[in-house]
């Protein structure tokens, strides 16, 4: 939809710490400051939700529910966890299984998740890259055998979708939740995409190629990966930054994550409609 | 940042004293830390926040000192520290409180409204600025210059609109310390106000 934003327009844009991370919401029109505000209310509950949803660290969102009790009994699901939980059927698919968010194990053994009470299984390292134990059926899910799954790699992504399917087609909307951004408008917008080390980060002005953009890199967390390859149960390391753009921000977020371990080959990537960009710490790109 | 191009509104837009247009007219000064930073956005000012998050209140500035005694009661059950003896605060009839906070990281400083209900109990927070530093490339010009020097060296100008950085995920775990901070402040001190 073509909206043309007249120099009448006014822009609110406001930021929350959400997900984890600080969300920015911006939302432009010929509107009253009022429908502004409320949008933008909107769009930030629509992201708690999401949050609440499919929170690892938070003991009673949905994902722990299902964490805790789908060893061989069916859990219902909700629309939103229903809806995720097949893009990463579908991705695993396509994937050969280099996508797949039984990795928790892992992140919990090195302590980047949290042990909580809810979360009481001790999943044995042994147990990670095991979507093929997850039975995925009308809105319901079980485990064939102990699974963890943590959402990490896409409920960002899905959240940033959710907000924007809350903003009227009549307002321009940006939603940026920690670097995975999504669009209502985004032909001839430009990112900065963040790239380097550690300590020695730039950014590189790229234009947008789709609606919206995620990446991947592990310059925070001191050069140590936490994007864990699910075939050999340890974190892969890499300098570089992963940037898909997607038609929407869940794909795009979890495309990363196969970029990251060598599994977004041109075809996936065709079938999704999306497209990678490798930026090197130098600030080369090489794809 | 409001980017309200009031300018060009008509004069009886101009007339309506509205939200986006409050933007500057702030009269209250902020003596917080200013950190260097590469990257750094202003999204609200305090009257701005103060209307997201407590609407059709009646704020009253209500700044508090706190001794040192209750300075270290505050450290001890929030295990947070305290920085300032001073708490930037506003009330209301009601007895909800207004609170301006300084969140700072390893690479990052925040300054955040937080609205506290007159239990105590956390409504809502908004950040007001971000400011991020990227790491040394600050003090190291040369080495910012020699890929896209002239675009880098833009980058690490304070921000004239917003910007949207693709990246990894910065944590917000430290707000989390903040609000520790606050809740023990209201609890230990505010409450008794």
């Amino acid at each position: 939809m073509n909206v043309e934003i007249s120099d009448l327009a006014s822009t609110l844009t406001r930021c929350k710490p959400l997900l984890g991370t600080y969300v920015e919401i911006s939302v432009s029109g010929d509107v009253a400051d009022e429908t502004l505000i409320e949008q933008s209310n909107s769009a930030f509950a629509a992201i708690q939700l999401v949050q609440s949803r499919m929170s690892f660290h938070d003991a009673f969102s949905e994902l722990s529910v299902i964490n805790q009790n789908a060893l061989n009994d069916w859990i219902e699901l909700s629309p939103s966890m229903f809806k995720v939980l097949s893009k990463i059927n579908q991705l695993n698919k396509d994937t050969d299984g280099s996508f797949d968010p039984s990795i928790a194990p892992v992140l919990l053994n090195s302590g980047s998740l949290p042990r909580h009470q809810s979360c009481n299984h001790d999943a044995p390292i042994a147990d990670v890259g095991v979507w093929s134990n997850v039975e995925l059926g009308d809105h319901r899910v079980r485990f064939h055998s102990p699974v963890v799954l943590d959402l990490g790699g896409i409920a960002k992504g899905f959240a940033v979708d959710q907000a924007l399917a809350c903003i009227a087609s009549s307002l321009v909307c940006t939603v940026n939740a920690g670097g995975d951004i999504g669009m209502s408008h985004w032909k001839n917008q430009s990112i900065d995409i963040l790239f380097g080390t550690k300590n020695r980060r730039a950014t590189k002005e790229m234009e947008m190629r789709n609606s919206c953009i995620a990446s991947s890199a592990s310059y925070r967390n001191n050069g140590r990966s936490v994007i864990i390859n699910p075939k050999s149960a340890q974190a892969q390391k890499s300098n570089n930054t992963y940037s898909v753009f997607a038609p929407d921000c869940m794909t795009a977020d979890a495309l990363t994550k196969a970029a990251w371990l060598g599994a977004a080959t041109p075809e996936i990537m065709s079938k999704y409609n999306a497209s990678l960009l490798v930026i090197d710490q130098h600030g080369q790109s090489l794809h | 940042m409001m980017n309200n191009r009031s300018k060009q509104r008509s004069s009886a837009e101009h007339q309506r004293r509205g939200f986006l247009k409050l933007a500057g007219a702030t009269g209250i000064s902020l003596t917080f830390l200013s950190l260097r930073s590469a990257h750094a956005k202003t999204y609200l000012n305090l009257e701005q926040a103060q209307k997201l998050l407590l609407p059709n209140k009646s704020l009253t500035p209500s700044n508090v000192t706190l001794t040192d005694v209750q300075k270290k009661s505050i450290q001890a059950a929030s295990k947070v520290r305290v920085r300032s003896n001073n708490v930037v605060a506003w009330k209301s009839g009601e007895g909800d409180w207004l609170l301006l906070e300084q969140i700072i990281g390893k690479h990052e400083n925040i300054d955040m409204a937080f609205a506290l209900d007159s239990q105590g109990r956390v409504l809502g927070m908004e950040v007001l600025t971000y400011r991020e530093s990227y790491g040394h490339e600050i003090r190291h010009p040369k080495w910012r210059a020699q890929f896209h020097g002239k675009d880098s060296s833009e980058r690490l100008k304070l921000d004239k609109q917003i910007k949207n950085i693709s990246g990894a995920t910065l944590s917000c775990r430290h707000v989390t310390d903040g609000v520790n901070r606050i809740t023990q402040t209201w609890n230990l001190v505010l409450r008794h106000l």
